[in-house]
């Protein structure tokens, strides 16, 4: 016990990541945001917001709203755009202290094709993950995530194009997430992370209206943990690549819960909000826990819970 | 501009009026960074509800105490639970956020326009300037208002149901004032949006330059979560929390704000 050295590397596709701590898309801007209250050298990876082929304004207003020990937000993909995001935020990530995964939204298939073709070249860029799940972009589009046929076809065309680590992100929105993850596996998928936010809504009334200018929203924080875990231990027994897991981690003791229903790394989201430095304490409970616990790699918690047969 | 995540002591809790608090802390790196304008994001309490942090202008700062001011008025869960906290506690503080008011060249006189709780940052901006100045300060009736000694001799009030000062909204005693002064002016305002509509649509007819400063519901406060937009006059939104909160008036779409 005590200071024995804890190996607390994964890794997904081709690359290694020396921390299995993240933050989640959406909720650490471009990666530069938090750099004046977290060291970012501490997280193991950075995931961008979603890049979208054009530039979005996003959804009407109001678009957040805070909701019982969670919130609902109905951003709609606000971005700048690829053109710009290769122009003003490529040079910057050159010297970026942790890796970037930049996740990819579209409203067609060929939208993250053209994405994922201009990027994929960037050695800055450590890996991909693939928003199939956004909620709140409805116009003419299609939810990828609910189908799995769909899924596959997606997934396939995006190997095609990369050998870079393709994590899908797949959406709980969904009776089972299982067939869509094992869709995306057999597509060639390094990864899939789980699970974007709920679609939820919230009304006022003195108004009578709904609190969002979307009308619904994408539910997060610790809310909707219990859910983010039993649909990981689902996917977790079906498929053999790695599972990213997220929803409502803001604490070492949430993360160690997912990494024990079958999480190979986690994401931090909604609690960078309220906290920013939580993934970098995570990053430092972790290794307490498992030195105490005596355990000298992430495999010896991933997928460990005890059920009886 | 850097911030910084403190935690910080409460060190002097005032009331202001019967729901509203004045709450000094002690955040040395906050009390010599903040301009006037800017924010700061409280943590409630250290659980997971409420969960999101709350956002308050500075209203003063003191930097010999290292000291800043924010005023609380009971609104929600969130403000409740934060004006019950008494001096000695703790709480997490991020700041200080977002822009400021900017110097404007040549004027003579600076109005103040602030509606009900909006009045905070206008102390903090009144604390700084180097011209003569009013602060108009409007609310729906006198229990809403109050003034601090060290600028009332500059202060005038109005409400709605005329129980303090002019009977009548802020933009007819801005009117008024402005009928006043000579010399060149500028507006400042803070307050809520129906109220920075028309006291822009004030500065805009009379020809004064008008800067306001914008509230909106908002996560994270530095420009990440795209939680707080206010529509661009030029088409798409600005963000208050990294653009503002503090804008040219004329670059905000109030019509669009206003009606939704």
């Amino acid at each position: 016990m005590g200071n024995r050295t804890v190996d607390t590397h994964i890794q997904i596709g081709n690359v290694t990541f020396h921390s299995p701590i993240m933050v989640a898309s959406g909720t650490f801007g471009y990666g530069f945001e938090y750099q004046d209250v977290v060291d970012v050298s501490r997280l193991g990876a950075v995931i961008t917001k979603s890049i979208t082929r054009e530039p979005r304004a996003g959804n009407r207003p109001p678009r957040i709203v805070e909701t019982a020990a969670g919130m609902l937000n109905s951003i709609g993909l606000a971005n700048i755009g690829l053109q710009r995001f290769v122009e003003e935020m490529l040079p910057r990530y050159e010297n970026y202290p942790t890796r970037i995964i930049v996740n990819i939204a579209g409203s067609t298939p060929e939208e993250y094709l053209t994405v994922l073709e201009a990027l994929a070249p960037y050695p800055q860029i450590a890996a991909f993950e693939m928003n199939y799940s956004c909620p709140n972009v409805k116009e003419g589009g299609i939810c990828f995530g609910v189908d799995a046929n769909l899924s596959f076809n997606l997934t396939q065309a995006l190997r095609n194009i990369t050998s870079k680590p393709l994590i899908i992100k797949l959406t709980p929105n969904i009776t089972s997430p299982v067939e869509v993850a094992l869709a995306v596996q057999e597509a060639g998928a390094d990864a899939v992370s789980m699970i974007n936010t709920l679609v939820g809504m919230a009304v006022d009334i003195r108004t009578w209206k709904p609190r969002l200018g979307n009308i619904t929203g994408g539910l997060s924080g610790p809310a909707i943990k219990p859910i983010a875990l039993a649909q990981i231990w689902q996917v977790y027994q079906e498929v053999s690549i790695p599972i990213i897991g997220m929803g409502g981690i803001s604490s070492v003791n949430d993360a160690i819960e997912f990494f024990l229903v079958g999480a190979s790394a986690v994401q931090i989201g909604t609690a960078n909000f309220v906290h920013p430095p939580t993934a970098m304490e995570i990053t430092s409970g972790l290794t307490r826990y498992m030195q105490e616990k005596g355990l000298a790699s992430l495999q010896d918690i991933i997928g460990k819970l005890k059920v009886e047969a | 501009m850097p911030y910084y995540q403190l935690t910080c002591p409460i060190i002097r809790k005032t009331h202001l009026t019967s729901g509203t608090v004045s709450l000094w802390f002690r955040g040395p790196q906050i009390a010599h960074a903040a301009r006037p304008g800017q924010f700061v994001m409280l943590r409630v309490r250290n659980e997971v509800h409420p969960l999101l942090r709350r956002a308050f202008s500075i209203s003063r700062c003191n930097p010999e105490e290292e000291a800043f001011e924010i005023m609380v008025q009971a609104a929600g869960t969130g403000s409740r639970i934060i004006l019950e906290h008494e001096e000695g506690e703790m709480l997490d503080v991020l700041g200080p956020l977002g822009s400021s008011f900017q110097e404007v060249e040549g004027i003579q006189t600076a109005l103040l326009v602030g509606g009900g709780i909006g009045i905070a940052p206008l102390f903090f901006l009144a604390q700084t300037l180097e011209v003569d100045y009013h602060i108009l300060f409007g609310g729906r009736s006198h229990s809403q208002l109050f003034a601090l000694p060290e600028f009332e001799p500059q202060m005038r009030f109005c409400t709605e149901d005329g129980s303090l000062g002019q009977k009548g909204l802020v933009t007819d005693l801005l009117q008024k004032t402005l009928q006043e002064v000579s010399g060149k002016a500028a507006v400042f305002a803070c307050g809520p949006n129906q109220m920075l509509a028309a006291v822009a649509g004030v500065a805009e007819k009379t020809g004064i330059p008008c800067q306001v400063s914008m509230e909106a519901p908002m996560a994270c406060g530095v420009g990440v979560c795209m939680g707080c937009p206010v529509p661009d006059v030029k088409g798409g939104y600005r963000y208050v929390c990294k653009d503002g909160p503090v804008f040219p008036a004329e670059m905000i779409h109030f019509k669009q704000l206003v009606n939704g």
